[in-house]
């Protein structure tokens, strides 16, 4: 019984890592390319999720299939944003930055509120009740669904960054702006493609996330707060560090919650991730900066 | 940019001619005039019309009209206006001449410093001859710290906190069930079920929010398992809005409780139906004590999953009370809206009062409207027919304290994704499923 109870904790923590690493991977790219925290975070990934509701109970479009359509929206969004507001601020202080994200997130909030009530919603598929049995482990479908996909576009931006021109030039932007933008790069192009491709992955984590969750206009802000402790503990700015942070707080929330009182497993998590800051400041895959 | 000052000084330049005129024409005197009569008149006339008639009894009713709570307070008024209108055609107070009763609105913003404010401002405008109101435990408990002050006898519809009630208050009345009872109701509830269907309970589990609502009715079922023999298996508290409930779930599951007795909000008891199904948790009875699992998003968001789960109410439309059906239906056909456990509490508790003005008259017909003759009326009620009493107790009496001490739960189950009225079995509307079919079993 308590080999069953560890494995079905794993498998917990693990699946929804994989959605925390998605939300986490965008924040650390925003972050690292533009060294902007970014407080909306998770209500963009609110709104990706009402659009994937609106798309799949007025037009009966599948939540996956809506991916096409969510991440290429979140995108112009984030564009934008950055377009229209974040490029104003980015030689300003860091509280204007922070100002800035802060105001975005409580208008989308807002905005959420004003047209669509408090109410709490949630979509429904015929494979929502999907379940499938390994053993004695329970593994839901959508569950299982979301976090190959959330996995499979990690790696694809991966790939994107590691090997075409735009990717090279957003990590040489992320090193040193004036040199790169002496080399022909275009930084404020490069920072607007940098800023979309962060809120379509949140984008894409929302509509994931809204196969298996419940969604409500305030549904952000945990995500947003799991997001930072993710990219915090695998050090600031790393993408794979970024990652693996996702899946390590999945994991720690889970286990956590089963080992200890369920109500302390914000403890778990947090003394974790202060023990990991003790001996690596950086965090765990962060290169430390001068 | 200097216009400012130009526009001052042509104003200064009027102001000495008129003044060099040493006096005023007719037509200013007149202006003049007009300006002074004509507000003061309507003033006046305004006033007038708040005082209001001998023949009408005030109701004040402070309710959050607008903000987080704005919803249910809609509900309420609703549930008091139909009520004051059924009350006035059937002919008022009939102790008191047929005297006809007036409610009066105040709209306290879901806020308690609204509310404190808002609720003097009622009294000293109105001076109403008692206050129904305010909703939220929050709320009514400042309230009735302003009503008690100024000894206007208090009527809370559906406030459970216990603290309400618990100051020594003279002049503060609850109609619905103390929270502090309600987990020992489920428990009940269990118990009766299970000598019902003949599936014996032994074990159950006690999983809540980690807030005041879900610690304080835990509490009581805690204490009152042992008592009827029930081993409490496994009991732990989650923090509310959790993002992730596997983790409960799983360790439920590993204890295997025949009975899971829960107590969360909306957005978590709809995590948690669906996390059962997941990890396919199976029990006997999924129990509610109200709260999240109550409300019409539950079973629209928790779809099929939320079927079988039992939940606590103070009041559901198909009670099996004689008039209760014709009074759901004209609520439903005036608003156009499913009538609730707000609206339904509200409808009952106005008529309440108006039952406890008629006992005053009756009691004390000098001054039948003084707070000490209506808090005595109130102690010395106890009526169970009417629509005062349509309600899950379908009776009230009320305690030194001012508890109603038939305050109570009935408990619905939701079947075929509505929910029923199944428990107490005389009041049910529908045969409860007992015990809930497996996970795997269900179409």
């Amino acid at each position: 019984m308590e080999s069953t109870i560890l494995a079905q904790s794993v498998v917990n923590g693990l699946l929804i890592g994989g959605i925390y690493a998605l939300i986490s991977v965008g924040l650390t790219l925003i972050f690292g390319v533009m060294r902007i925290i970014n407080f909306a975070h998770g209500d963009l990934m609110m709104l990706a999720m009402y659009g994937t509701y609106w798309m799949c109970t007025l037009c009966g479009i599948d939540p996956y299939v809506s991916l096409i359509a969510t991440v290429p929206i979140l995108f112009i969004i984030g564009s934008l944003i950055q377009k229209f507001l974040v490029n104003r601020v980015l030689e300003g202080t860091d509280a204007s930055q922070l100002f800035l994200t802060l105001g975005v997130m409580l208008i989308a909030q807002n905005v959420a509120l004003l047209f669509w009530k408090a109410d709490y919603r949630a979509v429904r598929t015929v494979y929502s009740e999907y379940v499938i049995r390994v053993g004695e482990v329970f593994v839901s479908v959508p569950r299982l669904t979301s976090f190959a996909v959330a996995v499979i576009l990690t790696c694809l931006l991966y790939v994107f960054l590691a090997r075409t021109r735009t990717g090279r030039a957003m990590r040489a932007t992320a090193q040193n702006k004036e040199v790169s933008s002496l080399m022909g790069v275009n930084v404020r192009q490069t920072y607007t493609i940098a800023f979309g491709i962060g809120t379509g992955c949140v984008g894409a984590a929302g509509t994931l996330l809204s196969t298996f969750y419940y969604i409500s206009p305030t549904v952000g802000t945990t995500f947003t707060l799991t997001a930072f402790l993710a990219v915090v503990l695998g050090g600031m700015g790393s993408f794979t560090g970024a990652f693996f942070g996702g899946l390590i707080v999945g994991l720690a929330e889970s286990l956590g919650a089963v080992y200890f009182a369920t109500q302390y497993k914000e403890l778990v998590t947090f003394s974790l991730f202060i023990l990991v800051l003790l001996v690596r400041p950086s965090g765990l895959l962060g290169r430390s900066r001068v | 940019m200097n216009r400012f000052p130009q526009s001052l000084k042509t104003v200064r330049s009027r102001l000495l001619a008129i003044k060099s005129r040493r006096g005023i024409t007719k037509i200013q005197a007149v202006l003049l005039l007009a300006v002074i009569v004509i507000p003061s008149a309507v003033g006046y006339w305004y006033y007038q019309s708040l005082q209001t008639p001998s023949t009408e009894i005030v109701i004040a009713a402070p309710l959050p009209l607008s903000g987080t709570m704005a919803t249910i307070g809609v509900s309420c008024q609703r549930g008091h206006d139909l009520a004051i209108e059924d009350i006035n055609a059937a002919g008022g107070v009939k102790a008191l001449g047929g005297a006809k009763l007036k409610i009066v609105y105040g709209d306290i913003k879901s806020d308690p410093t609204v509310t404190t404010s808002e609720t003097e401002r009622l009294i000293n405008t109105y001076h109403p001859t008692a206050i129904l109101g305010a909703y939220a435990s929050s709320l009514t408990y400042v309230a009735t710290e302003v009503s008690e002050r100024n000894k206007v006898p208090f009527l809370a519809p559906m406030a459970q906190a216990d603290a309400i009630t618990d100051r020594g208050f003279k002049y503060v009345f609850r109609q619905a069930i103390r929270a502090s009872s309600v987990g020992a109701k489920a428990i009940d509830m269990i118990v009766e079920m299970s000598q019902h269907f003949g599936t014996p309970v032994k074990t159950i589990a006690i999983v809540y929010e980690n807030t005041l609502w879900g610690q304080t009715s835990s509490e009581a079922a805690r204490k009152h398992a042992p008592e009827v023999g029930f081993t409490i298996v496994y009991d732990e508290a989650y923090s509310q809005g959790s993002s992730d409930l596997s983790p409960v779930v799983t360790k439920l599951k590993a204890a295997a409780p025949h009975v899971v007795v829960l107590a969360s909000y909306l957005n978590d008891a709809i995590l948690m139906a669906r996390t059962f199904h997941e990890l396919d948790f199976n029990a006997l009875g999924y129990v509610a004590m109200g709260g999240g699992y109550l409300e019409p998003d539950f079973i629209k968001s928790a779809g099929k999953d939320s079927e079988y789960f039992f939940a606590g109410s103070g009041w559901q439309r198909d009670l099996n009370i004689p008039g209760m059906a014709d009074v759901v239906r004209r609520y439903e056909e005036k608003y156009g809206i499913f009538m609730n456990e707000h609206a339904g509490l509200c409808y009952a508790a106005t008529w309440l009062i108006k039952e406890v003005l008629e006992l005053s008259g009756k009691l004390h017909p000098d001054k039948p409207l003084d707070p000490d003759s209506v808090r005595d009326a109130f102690l010395k009620i106890d009526i169970s027919s009417g629509p005062a009493v349509m309600t899950a107790g379908g009776r009230a009496k009320f305690n030194e304290k001012g508890d109603n001490i038939y305050g109570t739960h009935v408990y619905l189950q939701v079947l075929g994704g509505a929910q029923h009225t199944v428990w107490p079995f005389d009041r049910a509307s529908t045969d409860a499923v007992w015990p809930a079919p497996a996970w795997d079993q269900r179409e």
